[in-house]
């Protein structure tokens, strides 16, 4: 892929937890492009490591959790090629990377939000610690991005506290901190789970709204395979601390190669087939420190070869031009979970 | 579309259970005297019948009292008016006006499964003891009785008995909803509330939980009320749907009917909320429900679903619409047959 499209790639990464239980490798040799100006989302179940990948980006991993491996290479606005997993987290130029370059949108907006200062003081903050502006002028950009995010009453809201406000303006108020220095990445982290079905339908309109007007590049990380359908234009599927399937979103719902992808699309229940068993997968996912050899997904597929499988790591296929498969079953895909 | 479907699902002879006007509210004391406002009005005049054997999910916003509903059927909750009739062997017993110790035997046979199962389940016991703890308070089985009774109902939900001296901590999301799914089992219920019950599950565990519980309604013959906001899984597992709005039931039908063509606004906007799994269809933002959902301290005049009603007209906000017959469903909505509103 031509670098210059690529807003970051990240190459090998590998973000472990040592724990008194064990090593917990919860990213685990991730290979991901992030294409500029689209929505890229990372799809997973709990403990698939897609929240420690995007935290590993913003380079907020807390301890026990490291970066032991690989590289995550930032294309910035001057030319300049960053290895954030190279810099030092609290250093100034992350720091600034972080809080102007990138910006991020949580799960839970009331744990994200501080309780005790008002909403101008969280959204201005950001504006006059990395952009030379003064308070009156950080104020009026702080009304403005509220305004731009639909919340009513935008100067009213900027002097209430959190609390004062529902949870999908909350939700608003965090996606207008994130974007108030006019980032290049958005980074959103479940931003719609804790979120009612009608209010989350708003948000994913509002942020692919600013994606489009902002020229911004979205990495949305979601274990919703029905949010995935509605706003990506690419999807990486994770697994285990892995990428196992990377392609347009269309060929993802359409055509999709790997094991686990094609089972997860059909484990979610859709109309026609009410009441009927739905497909699962056998077995959860396994605990963190008790990972299978070989493929990750082999103790759960039913395509798995033994003396194969459960040797060696499959290699990632590229079965068409910017669709990725880490299955050995990549190439004679259409057969995958079809009766042999 | 009448004579596709049966008569209008309320009018069925024995229903095993009835509720008939009810009401909750809340009452809200503030300020430096206590004074007491207006109370939260969580249910407001809901009359709904449960059929034997059917699924009946309850779906709306968060703040639509679907929850409150679900506890008061399960006698948590005292209501303000009207009544929670239960059937059993042909005879009708008004739950709601039984005290707390005539109510004991009816708690046997009305069970709840919870959304989260971590923080339903007490981290210091192990399973037999979550599980057995049932059997004890209503002295069904004691000792050697007690832990086959529990191995049978963890093979049951599909865990191994070898399990039940663990502690919760030790299994996965879905095995503890498994747990609770067992403990809700053990007395042998006859109706079940499910109160989001896979919600907070992983898309593959939610797949097997989904099956365990249609397994299990088929080999006891169980009734379950399935509160829900994910309309995905009520579509996929639901006879009827009961559709609630700040407080009050705007929608009730069977599924098919229901999907095919809403009659009630608020229906088809929860609908076009919900993201179809399929990138072909993207929704335009043009149908979606702005604002957000109606106060409960106070309320809007008329049909509480009128400022955000895209059809509503003078007259919704003057008048209350009542939940009444509309060919072969039940709709609180002044223009319902009027309207031609597009299903999922």
């Amino acid at each position: 892929m031509d670098s210059s499209a690529n807003l970051i790639e990240i190459r090998n990464l590998k973000t472990h937890f040592k724990t008194d239980d064990g090593l917990v490798k919860a990213v685990d040799g991730i290979d991901l492009d992030v294409p500029r100006g689209k929505v890229l989302c990372v799809v997973g179940e709990s403990g698939s490591g897609k929240s420690i990948m995007a935290r590993s980006i913003m380079r907020i991993v807390q301890p026990p959790g490291r970066i032991v491996a690989g590289s995550i290479d930032y294309a910035a606005e001057s030319g300049h090629q960053v290895d954030l997993a190279a810099l030092d987290p609290i250093g100034a130029q992350m720091r600034d990377i972080r809080g102007g370059d990138f910006g991020m949108v949580f799960q839970e907006p009331m744990t994200a939000l501080s309780p005790v200062h008002t909403v101008g003081d969280q959204v201005t903050e950001a504006l006059l610690l990395h952009r030379q502006v003064d308070r009156n002028a950080a104020t009026a950009a702080a009304a403005a991005m509220l305004a731009r995010v639909g919340l009513p009453d935008p100067t009213g809201t900027l002097r209430r506290f959190p609390f004062e406000l529902s949870g999908g303006m909350r939700q608003r108020v965090c996606i207008a901190m994130a974007l108030i220095c006019r980032p290049k990445l958005l980074i959103a982290d479940e931003p719609t789970t804790a979120l009612d079905v009608t209010t989350q339908a708003q948000v994913l309109d509002l942020i692919g709204e600013l994606q489009a007007e902002m020229g911004l590049t979205v990495l949305f990380i979601t274990h919703n395979l029905g949010v995935v359908a509605q706003i990506a234009d690419s999807v990486a599927v994770m697994y285990l601390g892995r990428v196992v399937e990377y392609a347009d979103v269309d060929t993802l719902f359409h055509d999709p190669r790997h094991p686990y992808t094609q089972a997860l699309l059909r484990s979610v229940p859709r109309p026609g087939l009410r009441g009927a068993r739905l497909p699962t997968i056998r077995g959860s996912v396994p605990h963190a420190l008790d990972r299978p050899t070989g493929c990750l997904f082999q103790t759960r597929c039913d395509v798995a070869v033994a003396g194969l499988c459960d040797r060696e790591l499959p290699p990632t296929h590229r079965v068409a031009p910017g669709h990725l498969v880490r299955c050995v079953h990549a190439n004679q895909a259409r057969a995958v979970g079809e009766p042999a | 579309m009448n004579a596709a479907f049966p008569p209008p699902p309320d009018t069925h002879p024995a229903p095993l259970l009835t509720v008939e006007h009810l009401a909750l509210h809340f009452r809200n004391r503030k300020g430096l005297f206590r004074r007491e406002g207006p109370p939260t009005r969580a249910v407001d005049d809901v009359s709904l019948a449960i059929q034997p054997g059917e699924t009946l999910s309850l779906v709306g916003e968060s703040g639509s009292g679907k929850t409150t509903l679900g506890r008061a059927i399960l006698g948590v909750y005292r209501p303000n008016a009207g009544r929670i009739v239960y059937r059993r062997a042909g005879e009708a017993v008004e739950l709601s006006s039984l005290s707390e110790r005539e109510l004991k035997p009816y708690r046997r046979e009305i069970r709840m499964v919870f959304q989260d199962p971590s923080s339903s389940l007490n981290p210091r016991r192990p399973v037999i003891d979550l599980i057995g703890e049932c059997l004890d308070i209503h002295g069904v089985a004691k000792g050697r009785e007690r832990s086959d009774r529990v191995a049978g109902l963890l093979t049951q939900v599909g865990l191994r008995p070898e399990y039940m001296s663990r502690y919760p901590h030790a299994f996965s999301g879905g095995e503890r909803q498994r747990i609770g799914i067992a403990r809700a089992l053990a007395l042998d219920p006859r109706l079940v509330v499910c109160d989001e019950a896979v919600s907070a599950l992983d898309v593959s565990v939610q797949a097997q939980i989904i099956n365990l519980l249609q397994d299990l309604q088929s080999q006891r013959g169980l009734t379950y009320l399935f509160i829900a906001h994910d309309l995905g899984v009520v579509e996929h597992i639901s006879d009827r749907i009961a559709v609630m709005y700040a407080g009050r039931l705007v929608e009730v039908a069977h599924t098919e009917a229901l999907f095919a063509q809403p009659l009630h606004p608020y229906t088809e906007a929860l609908m076009g909320t919900i993201p179809l799994p399929d990138p072909r269809l993207r929704r335009s933002a043009r149908t979606r429900l702005g604002g957000e959902i109606a106060s409960l301290t106070n309320p809007p005049t008329g049909c509480n679903f009128h400022p955000r009603c895209r059809y509503a007209t003078a007259a919704c906000s003057q008048e209350r619409p009542p939940l009444r017959v509309v060919a072969d469903r039940q709709v609180a909505c002044h223009h319902a047959e009027t309207l031609t509103l597009k299903g999922a």
